[in-house]
């Protein structure tokens, strides 16, 4: 705030100072210039001064500057008029009384009056132009300013929903295939549970991070593909190809999840006798990953379309994406050999780092 | 009560088989895993009630019903399908989540025999025996989102569309994917007559009968509503009616 006062002031004194510059460069090519035209431009600078610092304050207290530019115009213009009589009639009674002491009467001369009030209203409408121009601008600037931060903070809200989500299909029956497993094999009932937790948990504080090692999202892969190879049994087949270098890349969490879920949601559980699931990550290029999950199964597009709630996964990890890596990164989906294959690409490092405590070095 | 589980998953079907040793009164003569071997179990075994799951791979659950000709009660069995329940009326089918409350298992099975105690005084063995479907039978019908289960005697007529055959009851008219040929040949000839190529009616629905051109014959519905008997048909109309 004391900036913009600084500022206001710096360009009322070089706004007055060139327009008392500017009368002297008149007087002098006219020729009638003598030293009483120093006293007659300070009286002018102080008076412009003055005078519009008194104006501004008219303008702020009438509420002006929260009004449409139309409504206001009239009323501008009869301020700038009313000033510049003022500053008329001031002036010319101060030069009359201190510079022209052969007229000492206390009216002034009606031709110097208009001689000063077209130029002044002239300035004192430039002033007013320039003054709600510099105000526009500056509200402008804050309304995008505010524009920008509401954008940046709800895409942060909108990136912690996409990762927390849980599918309560897989929840739902993961556990009723371990109240089963409870008779039927104790033991596995009680890893299965384990498991469980782990994936709750992880669903649970991806929420608040931004990234995690590709290693702790294998882990929750894992246990995942574990919960479900205990519902599906020997329907579905797992098939892993991480090479030890890429464990420690940094990755935005759940998403291969993601990827895995929809593998088997889409895939797997539609086949009768069941299929392959297979994940492979590679660093294909330096600084680029490249993530492929592979079901059995044939996509179809317009098949896929028409299916509840298919497409939302995969659009959200899209958003994500985008949002961290820009045009980078990609998600594509064709078929392969009898196969469906769904592959993510995008860079190591992101664009720019979300605040959170878990950033990568 | 002969009863059939249909889910694809082992363990389902283990956990929903131990949850109904509390029940004596459920005798279980089956479990299928996929539609396909629902439908073949059901015409053969024809059970008295299925627990069905919804999610099914190839076959849904309600692709089941829908090519059935006859339904047995249902109890649906899912993990997280409410929305697809939506589409029955409220109180129409009977629905449990996995993992499955004993408790409410048990509601369950005892809304459904109360049904059964009702509907047996209609039943005849002779109806079932000859695998005609008879009134007291319910079907499963589907019209874009909306579902429904109706007991044939609920049915006014049905009317041949195309490939199709559109079905009248209450104020609702759903398409079915069967031939008017085919549908005839499995309803109950004593309740349910073929008065033209166009239409099966419900004998029950009909208010009163007029003569009509050439020697055909008019009804009229209790609801109003006029169906032409075509002069092939009126012979036969008229015999079966004089009995």
């Amino acid at each position: 705030m004391s900036d913009e006062k600084a500022i206001y002031w710096l360009t009322q004194i070089i706004g007055w100072f060139l327009f008392a510059l500017l009368i002297l460069f008149q007087n002098i090519l006219l020729g009638s210039a003598d030293l009483r035209i120093i006293g007659f431009l300070m009286v002018n600078f102080v008076v412009g001064i003055g005078l519009s610092h008194l104006m501004r304050h008219f303008i702020i207290s009438w509420g002006m500057l929260r009004q449409r530019p139309f409504k206001i115009l009239p009323g501008v213009l009869l301020l700038s008029a009313a000033t510049a009589i003022l500053s008329s009639v001031i002036i010319a009674l101060i030069s009359d009384l201190f510079f022209d002491r052969l007229n000492p009467i206390l009216v002034p001369p009606f031709d110097l009056l208009l001689e000063l009030f077209l130029p002044f209203t002239t300035v004192f409408v430039i002033w007013n132009i320039l003054y709600f121009a510099s105000i526009y601008l500056k509200n402008y600037e804050r309304e995008e300013v505010k524009n920008l931060r509401l954008t940046s903070a709800m895409n942060e809200v909108e990136l912690a929903n996409l990762r927390s989500q849980l599918n309560p299909h897989f929840l739902f029956n993961a556990l009723n295939s371990i109240r089963a497993l409870v008779d039927e094999n104790p033991k596995q009932a009680k890893t299965a549970i384990t498991q469980m937790s782990n994936i709750l948990r992880s669903s649970l504080s991806s929420g608040k991070r931004s990234f995690v090692t590709l290693a702790e999202e294998m882990r929750v892969v894992y246990d995942y593909l574990h919960l479900e190879k205990i519902r599906y049994e020997d329907r579905l087949e797992c098939v892993f190809q991480i090479p030890e270098e890429v464990l420690t890349l940094q990755i935005p969490p759940m998403l291969i999840q993601t990827l895995v879920e929809n593998a088997v949601k889409h895939g797997i559980s539609k086949l009768p006798e069941g299929g392959v699931l297979s994940i492979a990550a590679m660093e294909r290029e330096p600084g680029l990953i490249r993530i492929e999950v592979c079901n059995t199964g044939l996509y179809n597009p317009i098949g896929a379309r028409q299916e509840a709630g298919f497409g939302i996964g995969l659009a959200n990890s899209r958003r994500r994406l985008n949002l961290l890596y820009g045009a980078e990164a990609a998600i594509e989906i064709y078929n392969g050999e009898r196969t469906v294959v769904c592959a993510v690409t995008f860079p190591t490092k992101p664009l720019t780092q979300t605040n959170d405590e878990n950033t990568p070095d | 009560m002969k009863t059939l589980l249909i889910d694809d998953e082992r363990l389902a079907r283990r956990e929903l088989r131990s949850l109904l040793e509390a029940h004596p009164e459920i005798e279980i003569i089956g479990e299928c895993a996929d539609a396909g071997e629902a439908i073949d179990a059901i015409s053969q075994l024809r059970p008295e009630l299925i627990f069905l799951d919804i999610q099914m791979p190839g076959k849904s659950g309600f692709d089941l019903l829908e090519v059935l000709d006859w339904v047995p009660k249902v109890i649906f069995v899912t993990a997280f399908d409410e929305y697809a329940l939506k589409a029955f009326e409220v109180n129409a089918l009977d629905y449990l989540l996995k993992p499955v409350d004993p408790s409410r298992l048990a509601e369950s099975i005892t809304k459904i025999k109360s049904q059964e105690s009702v509907g047996e005084k209609h039943a005849s063995p002779a109806e079932v025996s000859n695998h005609r479907i008879s009134l007291e039978d319910q079907i499963f019908l589907k019209d874009g989102e909306r579902c429904w289960f109706v007991s044939l005697r609920d049915i006014r007529y049905f009317e041949s569309e195309g490939n199709y055959v559109r079905v009248y009851f209450e104020g609702n008219k759903p398409l079915i994917l069967k031939s008017l040929n085919n549908l005839e040949e499995r309803l109950d000839e004593r309740s349910f007559f073929r008065i033209s190529r166009k239409h099966i009616v419900n004998l029950k629905e009909i208010d009163h009968i007029e003569p009509w051109f050439n020697g055909g014959l008019q009804v009229k519905l209790r609801t109003g509503q006029l169906l032409e008997v075509s002069r092939r048909q009126a012979a036969r109309f008229k015999d079966l009616l004089s009995l």
